[in-house]
């Protein structure tokens, strides 16, 4: 049904387009950009010379010229801008010339005529470079005349590439080291929720490069972003007018040696459907339609009743498979294909692309670990105490399919964009564990199975606009993007047997099933006015505008455990649930379950949220080199609750938890240092709000880690009520911040920039354990933070060592960070009654999920004649505080990963139809890890994975 | 009762008219009575009223006679005035129900004239069952005529005071995991469950058709567990927590649910009296390591009375203590899920006299833990008799385990080296022997009745074995006074504890 759609889609499209190009002609396609302010130049003439054939650029700095196959000289024209002449524009019969990001500056000499050389144009990322060099917020980016040359074949892949980014797992994106909660991505300017809407970020690994046009990342804020960013925004934009007619095939392939072909690997049969990324409906809850469902003690006093029958019925319908079996683990591969094009109905210019992609991954982890360690009672101990430690492998099989459709119209003074984004993901996972818990109060070793699916879908449509008003003095922009995401994982199966005895029950825990759905609606909508003037004899503009953020989001848990009564078990998970051991009129000891959601669900609950902002900016030349936005943001954000308590006895129905009125003034000043220097300043003021799931009363049990996620509604207090240790009113953080830069720009795609930057985070929201359970954790807001980091990067060309290393460059970021927070009282108190003794329990410590430093570095080979692009890449991120101890639990860190990556792509053929890419990722074969540290004792692990090694090879092939 | 007063003024605003219409010229003044419903319905055990009737005499009042199907039951005098009143109350008996009962109000003026009035008492069966859904706050008392339906997690908060007749049933609806029923004494709050040896207070699933009265249940086998939660007391004794906080959250309760916070430093606290309970069919799970026993006793403090509890067929522990200073005396432990008797958290009682009938499911006998934190303190077990089960274990003394274990005898256990390690009595970690070594935990006159060629060192390990004697089976010379359980635990009506000496 949903790929019917796309694939409707899809024919219409191919079938569509006219085929316009003559036999004789060529096309040549070009962007003027203003070197200046890094925009597009509108009304820059261009010329054939010695020819009458001409064409005037666009609003979008675009033109389109047709002309006889040859050799051809170009000159750009301007007033009051030096004119550009590109000699040697070949141009093929029935083939586009693309000549992208040709840069025009504002005139110094009036016979000064600046010459580029076609083939140079193709090269460079000097576009880029340029909108960075002028740009007044802080931003970096990677566009897709990058993507051209470089074979990644995702947005993970490229913006790995962007400075100062991290990508975690493959997926999602941090800036800066600081936490998901502070950094943002956003598509086509749009807020639109990932397959993971808990988090803010989208996963990068969805977007095939081939339907992007550009990725900025905008690390200081400016008034027509959002406020709710602190670290920076990721934007995403897609294509809309392909510069050239493309149509590509690509096939991946993935190998890593640890996990595939491995006959131990670990797989469980799934749905029908699971190889397209969402279940066949096989995995139901058994109790799908009942409204009164029928608990055992209901109906163990009469088996056979209707009610008892009922149950019985149920019963039987869980499927019976609790754990995976040993199969052979097959590799990873990947399809994609993309189409796209341009051509003019008319005058009018019209753009389509459409791309498909499909991914089908495979790991294996053996001899992953989890554990939980603890401080020992007594203080003069100084060795971490084993509570708990689960070791065994797991597998994970995950499909993704993801299309995504866009087609644009472009008049003389209006351009309009629609976009249809669908991605769906299923991920299988099946684990088989040996588990030894010495927690307080237990002593025993199990063997656990789990067998857990999750699916996930995003489909989002943007409709958006661009007006030229009054010559193009004007430019209003508007916005209307709804968008649907849900997630589901049907069936999580968690299976424990008592080691040798191969007994169930409480103490190994029950054996439990779990049904989770989230379902989030969400509208976005925004316009923007531009207005353009000069001001000191400068270009000036003036933005203002409004947007509107609704969402809506619906969530449900369901569980299941199952009593096994007096049922013996040899072992196997898969022979749990066998018809005999099944409760019955002649079995009234056997298993059965025991719905725990019924009769009050605190994890049914309904949140919404909306938000109305508005601005106004400001961007001008108060000096002649000193550029300046001056802006101010407002927003109203108001969200809602809707749930209860687990014992019912609050009960919120629609009720307003959130009420914010804000104000986010902002300030960038560049002050340009001769040709190539900048000095940047920014200041101004943001947000980070509680997500739904954080302002509810939910209580949501992992029952693997055992840990229980506790809504920040809940209030907790000790000293039999007279000290509240958590009011039970999450607030949002506000953060003031502040950026300096000093930026050189050399040579032809050279960059050395060092920033410093501050941030004062007022009480920021952190994952608190409860003092009283130090199982559960609330999210809370804590005492004062603050940030201090230092950035440094640099892009040089090799050629200063030798003049035939002019194709290689060094890349290095590096961001070094102090971050601070004040502790609460509870935690205070609670380091000092844990404290070893000779330790000193500080009242500060780093900011729970922010990095202290992240190392990006690399060298890269770029040779455009031979088509070789070659880099080997370095990242590490320091020792991470990720979760804060409470009680006698110890704080955790990740253990630094040291990613050592390789890649080299080649493209093939005269015209670059065929390109082949081969990545290894991880050469090091580093272990992802993470560990309990206490005062002067040995770490311990929490968790240690071993990725290991993986080479991936893809074959990309124009055929248009 | 709402309905009662709006059939009241139903009735009052119909008198009026009547009398304004009935109004006659007569020398004699009338004597009229207003206020008295014609009619109303009660349950049996509920009580009418208080209404009050206004009487009006002209000439004089003299009095007011009440009559029930035509017999007197009361006269007020008055002493002539003009008017007056009477309040007239009347609960209805279990003999009553299903009757319609006819009270008759007749007022006799200084002349003899005679005002009357009827009312007609419907009375419908007994309630004999009560669903209480909230807290308890104040004094309330449960009475032995009704069986009282746990509907929820239901708090005896600070300053309440439950008071529970002997006799009594209590059922708990079913619900597992967070929404598993259970009674919570919580701290500063009371109980005073006064159960006897003749009528003992029962805590049951609303699945058993036990009635008051009886001690079997007619239909429920007694290793059917899991069926509703359990019954736990919070107190303010001292306790040993991790991390050394002064008050954490009892298991089985979510964190979220403050009312299940104990721990304190009121050595002597006082959560009441418990005394001849039988709970059976509970325990509920939350999550591995979070379970409702049957008898929870978190922090509960030694002005606390318990004596006389029997647990059967608890999905998790009998009875578990988490600190605190309350002693027990008299219990017994049938068909645990998990282990019969456990203790944490540094409690410092004493359980005095006991018996442990091991179950298919059951783990330990006793299982015996130290303090979790810095504070430490001990406790007595003593005078018990423990019976094992083919996959029971005798005991695990653990995690830095102390106290003193005397006057035991334990039979009926698996040999350890043919059924997996079961069947021992063990001492685990380090600190525990450590605290073995020293005398901190001490075993005195252990006796035992052992699998036939299973030597005392390998059931009772870690050197336990020298405390232990051999004996033929049932001449133990020490253990629990089983008498203390006759006619009122299912335990010893089933003939459990027949074979015992």
């Amino acid at each position: 049904m949903k790929i019917s759609l796309l694939v409707t889609i899809t024919i219409i499209l191919l079938g569509a387009f006219p085929i316009y190009s003559s036999a004789q002609n060529g096309t040549i396609r070009g962007t003027v950009i203003d070197e200046g302010t890094g925009e597009p130049l509108f009304g820059v003439s261009v010329l054939v010379v010695g020819t009458q054939i001409g064409a005037v650029t666009d609003f979008d700095g675009d033109f389109e010229i047709q002309i006889g196959a040859g050799v051809h000289t170009l000159k750009l024209s301007y007033v009051s801008y030096n004119t550009v002449e590109i000699p040697n524009a070949k141009v093929e019969a029935g083939k586009v010339l693309v000549l992208d990001n040709l840069v025009m500056a504002e005139f110094t000499s009036d016979l000064e005529t600046v010459t580029i050389s076609a083939e140079a144009i193709r090269t460079t990322e000097a576009a880029l470079m340029s909108v960075k060099r002028n740009a007044s917020n802080l931003m970096d980016g990677i566009s897709s005349s990058t993507f051209r040359q470089i074979g990644d074949g995702d947005a993970a892949g490229a913006i790995k590439r962007v400075t100062g980014v991290s990508v975690e797992g493959g997926k999602y994106v941090y800036i800066r080291g600081l936490g998901d909660r502070y950094t943002k991505t956003v598509l086509n300017g749009v807020d639109i929720p990932g397959l993971d809407p808990d988090r803010n970020t989208i996963q990068m690994d969805i977007f095939p490069t081939n339907v992007i046009d550009n990725i900025v990342v905008s690390k200081s804020f400016t008034a027509e972003l959002p406020a709710d960013f602190t670290g920076g925004v990721v934007n995403l934009e897609t294509k809309d007018f392909p510069e050239e007619k493309t149509m590509n095939f690509s096939v991946s392939g993935g190998y890593n040696p640890n996990m595939h072909f491995n006959p131990n690997a670990l797989s469980v049969g799934g749905g029908k459907t699971d190889w397209l990324g969402f279940d066949d409906g096989g995995r139901e809850i058994p109790t799908a339609g009942v409204a009164d469902i029928p608990q055992f003690p209901d109906v163990i006093g009469s088996p056979n009743s209707e009610r008892g029958q009922q149950f019985q019925s149920i019963l039987r319908k869980f499927n019976p498979t609790l754990g995976g079996t040993r199969q052979r683990s097959p590799m990873d591969f990947g399809l994609g294909y993309s189409v796209g094009d341009q051509f003019n109905i008319k005058d009018k210019k019209i753009g389509y692309n459409f791309a498909l992609t499909y991914r089908n991954e495979t790991e294996y982890y053996k001899e992953a670990e989890f554990n939980l360690f603890g401080k020992p009672r007594t203080s003069d101990v100084f060795e971490l105490e084993a509570l708990e430690r689960s070791s065994g492998d797991y597998s994970t099989n995950n499909v993704l399919l993801g299309g995504i459709a866009g087609l644009a119209y472009k008049s003389d003074f209006t351009k309009i964009k629609l976009n249809l984004l669908r991605i769906q993901s299923g991920e299988s996972k099946v684990a088989q564990f040996n588990f030894i818990n010495t927690n307080l109060g237990a002593e025993f070793e199990a063997d656990q199975y789990n067998v857990e699916y999750s699916e996930r879908a995003l489909t989002n449509l943007l409709l958006s606009a661009s007006h030229f008003i009054d010559g193009g003095k004007w430019q209003l922009n508007w916005k209307v993007s709804p968008t649907l995401s849900t997630i589901n994982d049907p069936d999580v199966r968690i299976t424990r047997f008592r080691v040798p005895t191969n007994t169930i029950g409480t103490e190994v825990g029950l054996p439990t099933r779990i049904w989770r759905s989230l379902e989030e609606q969400s509208l976005f909508g925004n316009v923007d006015l531009t207005k353009s003037y000069m001001f000191n004899s400068k270009a000036a503009k003036l933005k203002f505008g409004s947007a509107y953020v609704y969402k809506n989001r619906d969530f449900l848990i369901e569980s299941f455990q199952f009593n096994v009564g007096n049922t013996q078990f040899d072992g196997d998970p898969n022979r749990v649930l066998l018809e005999e051991n099944l409760f019955s009129a002649e079995n009234r000891n056997g298993i059965r379950y025991e719905p725990t959601f019924i009769p009050i669900n605190p994890n049914q609950y309904n949140s919404n949220l909306a938000n109305i902002g508005a601005y106004v900016s400001n961007e001008f030349n108060p000096l002649p080199n000193l550029k300046a936005i001056v802006g101010l943001r407002v927003e109203q954000y108001t969200q809602y609750y809707t749930g209860t308590n687990q014992t019912n006895t609050i009960i919120f129905d629609n009720e307003k938890v959130l009420d914010d009125l804000d104000f986010f003034p902002t300030l960038n000043l560049v002050q340009a240092i001769g040709q190539n220097q900048n000095l940047r300043l920014a200041a101004s003021r943001t947000i980070a709000r509680p997500s739904f799931k954080e302002l509810s009363f939910a209580e949501i049990l992992d029952p693997i880690t055992g840990r229980t996620f506790i809504g920040a509604l809940f209030p907790e207090t000790s000293e039999g009520g007279t000290e509240i240790l958590w009011d039970g009113n999450l607030q949002a953080t506000r953060i003031n911040n502040f950026d300096v830069r000093w930026e050189k720009f050399t040579g032809r795609n050279e960059i050395f920039s060092a920033s410093i930057f501050y941030k004062m985070f007022d009480r920021p929201i952190e994952m608190v354990q409860f003092l009283s359970d130090p199982g559960s954790f609330q999210p809370r807001n804590v005492g004062n933070g603050s940030v201090l980091g230092l950035e440094l990067e640099l892009r040089k060309s090799l050629d200063l060592i030798s003049p035939s290393m002019k194709n290689f460059f060094f890349n290095a970021n590096l961001t070094f960070v102090e971050s601070k927070i004040d502790m609460s009282e509870s935690e205070f108190r609670s380091r000092e009654l844990t404290a070893r003794d000779g330790e000193n329990v500080s009242r500060t410590r780093q900011m729970a999920g922010q990095a202290p430093y992240i190392i990006n570095t690399g060298i890269s080979y770029n040779n455009m004649i031979s088509g070789i692009e070659a880099g080997l890449f370095y990242n590490v991120q320091g020792s991470t505080l990720n979760y804060v101890g409470f009680g006698n639990r110890t704080d955790t860190y990740t253990v630094p990963f040291h990613a050592l990556n390789f890649n080299i792509n080649k493209t093939w053929g005269k015209e670059d139809r065929l390109q082949t890419s081969m990545n290894v990722v991880n050469l090091l074969d580093d272990k992802k890890q993470e560990v309990f540290r206490m005062y002067n004792a040995e770490e311990q692990f929490f968790s240690s994975l071993r990725p290991g090694r993986r080479v991936s090879l893809s074959v990309r092939y124009a055929i248009w | 009762m709402k309905k009662i007063t709006s059939l009241l003024f139903m009735f009052v605003a119909a008198i009026m008219v009547l009398t304004s219409c009935g109004d006659e010229e007569t020398p004699d003044a009338q004597v009229s009575i207003t206020g008295i419903p014609a009619t109303a319905t009660i349950e049996a055990g509920a009580t009418l009223g208080p209404v009050t009737a206004q009487i009006s005499a002209p000439d004089g009042l003299v009095s007011l006679t009440v009559k029930k199907d035509g017999a007197s039951i009361d006269t007020k005098q008055f002493n002539g005035a003009t008017t007056g009143t009477y309040e007239f109350t009347y609960t209805a008996v279990a003999a009553d129900a299903g009757k319609n009962l006819v009270f008759e109000f007749e007022a006799v003026d200084r002349d003899g004239s005679k005002g009357t009035a009827t009312h007609v008492l419907t009375v419908g069966a007994a309630v004999t069952s009560v669903r209480i859904t909230s807290n308890i706050t104040g004094e309330v008392t449960w009475t032995a005529d009704k069986t009282y339906i746990l509907g929820g997690r239901i708090f005896v908060l600070n300053g309440g005071k439950l008071t529970i007749e002997a006799g009594t049933v209590i059922k708990g609806e079913a619900g597992s995991g967070a929404n598993a029923t259970a009674l919570i004494v919580a701290r500063g709050g009371q109980i005073f469950a006064n159960g006897t040896a003749q009528a003992p207070i029962i805590f049951t699933s609303v699945a058993d058709e036990i009635e008051s009265g009886m001690i079997a249940s007619p239909n429920l086998d007694p290793d059917l567990d899991g069926l509703w939660g359990g019954v736990i007391v919070l107190g303010r004794a001292p306790s040993s927590f991790a991390g050394d906080v002064s008050e954490i959250q009892i298991e089985g309760i979510p964190a979220s649910d403050t009312n299940g916070r104990y721990g304190g430093n009121i050595p002597n606290d006082n959560s009441g009296v418990i005394k001849y309970i039988s709970i059976r069919h509970g325990g509920a799970n939350i999550g591995e390591g979070n379970e409702i026993n049957g008898l929870t006793l978190g922090g509960v403090g030694s002005g606390t009375v318990i004596e006389n509890v029997e647990v059967i067929a608890n999905q998790d522990d009998g009875i578990e203590w988490f600190g605190g200073t309350v002693n027990v005396k008299n219990a017994v432990v049938w068909n645990s899920g998990d282990d019969a008797l456990d203790t944490d958290q540094a409690w410092s009682g004493t359980m005095d006299n006991f018996i442990v009938i091991c179950g298919p499911t059951t783990d330990h006998a006793l299982e015996i833990d130290g303090p979790e934190g810095s504070f430490n303190a001990a406790h007595t077990v003593k005078n018990g008799t423990i019976v094992g089960h083919p996959a029971a274990e005798m005991g695990d003394f653990r995690d830095g385990a102390r106290g003193t274990f005397e006057n035991l005898y334990f039979i009926g256990f698996p040999d350890p080296a043919t059924s997996n390690g079961r069947g021992d009595l063990s001492i685990s970690g380090d600190k525990s022997l450590a605290n073995l070594a020293s005398g901190v935990l001490k075993f005195n006159n252990i006796q035992t009745t052992l699998a036939s060629g299973v030597a005392l060192d390998v059931a009772f390990r870690n050197g336990v074995h020298t405390s232990v004697t051999a004996v033929a089976a049932n001449e133990n010379t020490v253990g629990a006074d089983k008498s203390a359980f006759a006619g009122w635990s299912w335990t010893a009506v089933a003939g459990k504890l027949d074979a015992l000496k």
